[in-house]
């Protein structure tokens, strides 16, 4: 809520006053109540000043939307945003209260965002040393139990711990600018595509789900961060086959088209309803399901999906019938094609 | 030697002036330093209730004040059309214009009946 960062110490001027009496006071300030009849009429900034001409306050004073006490700060923030003002009054049963500045509390967010990421780095820390645990028994059980029945049970569960390190790998990643973070190089579409294919293959394999891969022949090129669009494409993978029944099928499939090249990840799984269609990428997402196996999910895959084609300018779209099945559609810029 | 004397010499001229500086309309341009509320108030502390305020949406100008005697003689709609047509194109940013609008009506073949002599 805003209550906090609810100035009840302002400036007050009249609504008679001459601009340049009080025009310096405004702009140390930032802002005054105007007050005409001993009644105050609304809030005077240096933007309106600036803006106006007029030798008098109340000439300069523009129309604002108050802000109620006790409003949420988002709400609030949207109501700045669309009336692009950085400092609005605050009023309680229609009496005035104070100002709100945007400035403070996009100071307290700041402060918020990282503390927590702090947070989230410790556990991801602490996190670091259990995980490579866990690996470590399953070599040792790996070892033990050698038959071909527990070889895809220990392979499964080493793609697991190798998912689970990558995404801890990421947490403890140092916080950097996303308008620098990206880094843009070429690579080659099939061996991604291939190599998120075998990282699944015993998922889908222990579920009776086939997976066929239609790739061209030659090397198709594009450009962007190639281990960030790989984890987009493991999550739509993964999807597929935790949406497919057992006993369906995954089809992945491409097109070269002008100067892109479209890739399909096409199911025949259980599909998405109409009524889940707008919330699909939203973080936790309210469209999350359990798998047609039980599997179990987090709501984020897919808002990091659509996060990761943005950043690398990748286009994605969703086809998708409930009881026939889903296909996502990867859409990339290319910058070449080798005959293999 | 010579003290130096100083002589002024004043030119004095005076007349009389009513407030406020108009009678019959004045129309404030876009952007003068005048705003309409502080304006509006002076007015009225002058002479309460003599003019009234049109606001208008036009690129040359801000608002009109008109003396309430010239629109119980034409309406608003009227008075403004004709400053649209005659005034306003020679109006620039910022300035303040006093208009003299003096109405004479006419009214020709009045028929009275004996019975109204």
């Amino acid at each position: 809520m805003i209550n906090p960062f609810v100035n009840r110490e302002y400036l007050t001027v009249d609504a008679f006053d001459g601009v340049s009496l009080v025009k310096n006071k405004i702009i140390e300030k930032g802002c005054a109540v105007v007050f005409m009849d001993d009644e105050p009429i609304g809030l005077i900034t240096p933007r309106d000043l600036a803006a106006s001409p007029h030798n008098l306050i109340v000439d300069c004073l523009s129309k604002k939307p108050k802000l109620l006490y006790g409003s949420k700060i988002k709400d609030a923030l949207k109501i700045m945003d669309e009336s692009r003002s950085e400092i609005l009054a605050v009023y309680h049963d229609d009496e005035l209260v104070g100002t709100l500045f945007k400035g403070d509390i996009a100071n307290h967010l700041m402060t918020t965002i990282e503390t927590h990421h702090s947070n989230l780095q410790e556990v991801a820390h602490d996190l670091r040393t259990p995980v490579a645990n866990l690996m470590g028994i399953i070599q040792l059980m790996e070892e033990s139990f050698i038959d071909s029945e527990n070889e895809e049970l220990f392979s499964a569960a080493k793609i697991a711990y190798k998912n689970a390190n990558n995404l801890i790998s990421e947490i403890l990643k140092p916080t950097i600018h996303p308008a620098f973070a990206i880094q843009v190089t070429p690579f080659e579409l099939r061996k991604i595509l291939e190599e998120s294919v075998l990282q699944v293959q015993d998922i889908g394999r222990n579920k009776n789900i086939q997976i066929f891969v239609n790739l061209p022949e030659s090397n198709i090129f594009s450009s962007g961060h190639s281990l960030s669009i790989k984890r987009a494409i493991d999550n739509i993978l993964n999807n597929a086959i935790k949406f497919t029944k057992p006993g369906g099928s995954v089809e992945i499939t491409s097109e070269l088209k002008a100067e892109h090249c479209f890739i399909r990840i096409a199911d025949n799984g259980i599909g998405i309803p109409d009524e889940m269609k707008p919330f699909l990428f939203e973080k936790f997402t309210s469209a999350r399901r359990v798998g047609t196996s039980g599997e179990a999910t987090t709501g984020m895959g897919l808002h990091i999906t659509r996060q990761i084609c943005e950043s690398n300018a990748v286009g994605l779209r969703v086809i998708s019938t409930v009881g026939e099945g889903t296909v996502f559609e990867l859409k990339f810029k290319l910058i070449g094609i080798l005959a293999n | 030697m010579n003290e130096r004397s100083i002589k002024y010499s004043i030119n004095l001229n005076f007349e009389e002036i009513k407030l406020p500086p108009f009678q019959d309309i004045l129309i404030v341009g876009k952007n003068s330093t005048q705003g309409k509320i502080g304006l509006t108030k002076s007015f009225e502390m002058l002479i309460p209730n003599g003019f009234e305020t049109i606001d208008i949406i036009d690129e040359r100008v801000e608002t009109v004040f008109v003396n309430k005697h010239i629109l119980k003689k034409m309406p608003a709609e009227k008075v403004l059309e004709i400053l649209n047509k005659n005034v306003f194109p020679f109006i620039s940013d910022g300035e303040l214009i006093r208009v003299d609008f003096k109405i004479n009506i006419s009214i020709e073949n009045l028929e009275v009946t004996s019975s109204e002599l």
